[in-house]
């Protein structure tokens, strides 16, 4: 129910960039406007209420011509939990890596952005996994699953939209929504991880979202930013 | 209907980003795999034509060196289901062939060689142990049992056929 929730926002937004409004000339913004670094603030939000993973994510971006965001996101993902029918836990913790490209069809420099954008992310990590009371029912023996430092990689694309807009001179607000879908992942014998850092629940396709608080930094930003 | 005029409100900005984010952490379903019992699966063929063949006898499958009963007195079977042992090397399985007509049964043990790997999908799932099958042999004192082959070594999630097992079924 959620999912078509989250596509009937995209879709909305989507329809937003065909609104009409009225015709002004639109100066030209310089071909580089500056640099930003940004802080997503869902990640601490989501361990403070006890999500079932959580991340912490910073990254920059470059502003050509106020409409292409060259951009890196770098991040620690977390899971730690225990299932709720079995006795099974799983924990990881590892870093992950996202580079791509923002596109802004905001055609004014009005401060207020509609983004649109693309992300190739990386992680190599490693989880654990263990069951304290899995046993052999019939035949007996030992008893309890506890499998540690197993080795994983995974490789995956993300779609997303969403808008920014300034709060006060060089610090904006902007979030966005994400469609995720995994392109490679290399996991053991043993099975594949409940949680991949940086990518979301271990599906070949998933959803995911930021909300960032962004600094731009550099004298075009600022001037940029007061128009 | 959202337009780029009303995002230009911080405001709205704040209530569209604090909706979406809560929609994706409240994003959250559980998929097990709907099939997941792990058994190695036998069939029962007749050494004298090949062929499948259904049994007449009542069969009791015993785990030996426990008190379980794997199969209990089953009739016209075909083929029979197996759990196997999670942390055994070999699994040694006791037949028992009653012949209602005679009232007689035939005894024959197989032993299962096997590999194990512990697998698991999701914390919400029930974790369990995947075998490979390495070598299979019988005893058969009455040679009831003809033969025994493996026919895929893999035993987990599926109900594919891992062994046959020739009778001699000809009077």
């Amino acid at each position: 129910m959620s999912r078509y929730t989250c596509t009937l926002l995209i879709s909305l937004l989507c329809l937003s960039l065909t609104a009409k409004e009225k015709q002004e000339p639109i100066p030209k913004a310089p071909v580089f406007c500056g640099v930003a670094v940004f802080a997503d603030l869902t990640g601490p939000v989501m361990k403070a209420i006890g999500c079932r993973y959580d991340q912490l994510e910073i990254g920059a971006r470059l502003n050509f011509r106020d409409h292409f965001f060259p951009i890196c996101e770098l991040g620690i993902g977390e899971s730690d939990r225990e299932g709720e029918q079995y006795s099974n836990k799983f924990h990881t913790r590892a870093p992950y890596f996202r580079v791509g490209m923002d596109y802004n069809f905001n055609k004014k420099h009005n401060g207020n952005r509609l983004m649109g954008g693309l992300r190739y992310g990386f992680t190599s990590y490693k989880f654990d996994y263990s069951n304290p009371d899995f046993a052999d029912e019939i035949w007996g023996g030992q008893t309890g699953l506890e499998l540690n430092n197993l080795q994983a990689r995974a490789q995956w694309l993300e779609f997303l939209v969403g808008c920014e807009t300034k709060l006060w001179s060089f610090i904006r607000l902007g979030w966005n929504i994400r469609f995720k879908a995994r392109l490679h992942q290399k996991h053991n014998a043993y099975g594949q991880a409940y949680y991949t850092p940086g990518y979301g629940k271990n599906n070949s396709t998933t959803f995911g979202g930021t909300m960032n608080i962004i600094f731009d930094i550099g004298k075009t930003s600022k001037k940029m930013n007061s128009k | 209907m959202i337009s780029l005029s009303t995002l230009r409100s911080p405001l709205s900005t704040w209530i569209l980003g604090t909706l979406a984010s809560l929609l994706f952490v409240s994003c959250e379903s559980i998929d097990c795999t709907l099939n997941n019992v792990v058994a190695c699966h036998y069939a029962f063929y007749s050494a004298e034509t090949g062929e499948a063949y259904t049994l007449t006898d009542v069969l009791t499958v015993t785990a030996e060196g426990t008190e379980e009963v794997l199969y209990n007195q089953g009739t016209n079977t075909q083929s029979i289901s197996l759990p196997m042992s999670y942390w055994q090397g070999t699994d040694v399985l006791k037949f028992s062939f009653y012949n209602t007509e005679t009232e007689t049964t035939e005894e024959a043990t197989l032993q299962v060689s096997k590999t194990n790997t512990q697998h698991f999908e999701s914390p919400d799932c029930p974790a369990t142990m995947f075998h490979q099958l390495t070598s299979i042999t019988f005893d058969s004192p009455t040679g009831y049992i003809e033969s025994v082959e493996i026919t895929k070594k893999s035993v987990q999630y599926n109900s594919q056929e891992n062994v046959k097992i020739y009778l001699h079924t000809a009077d």
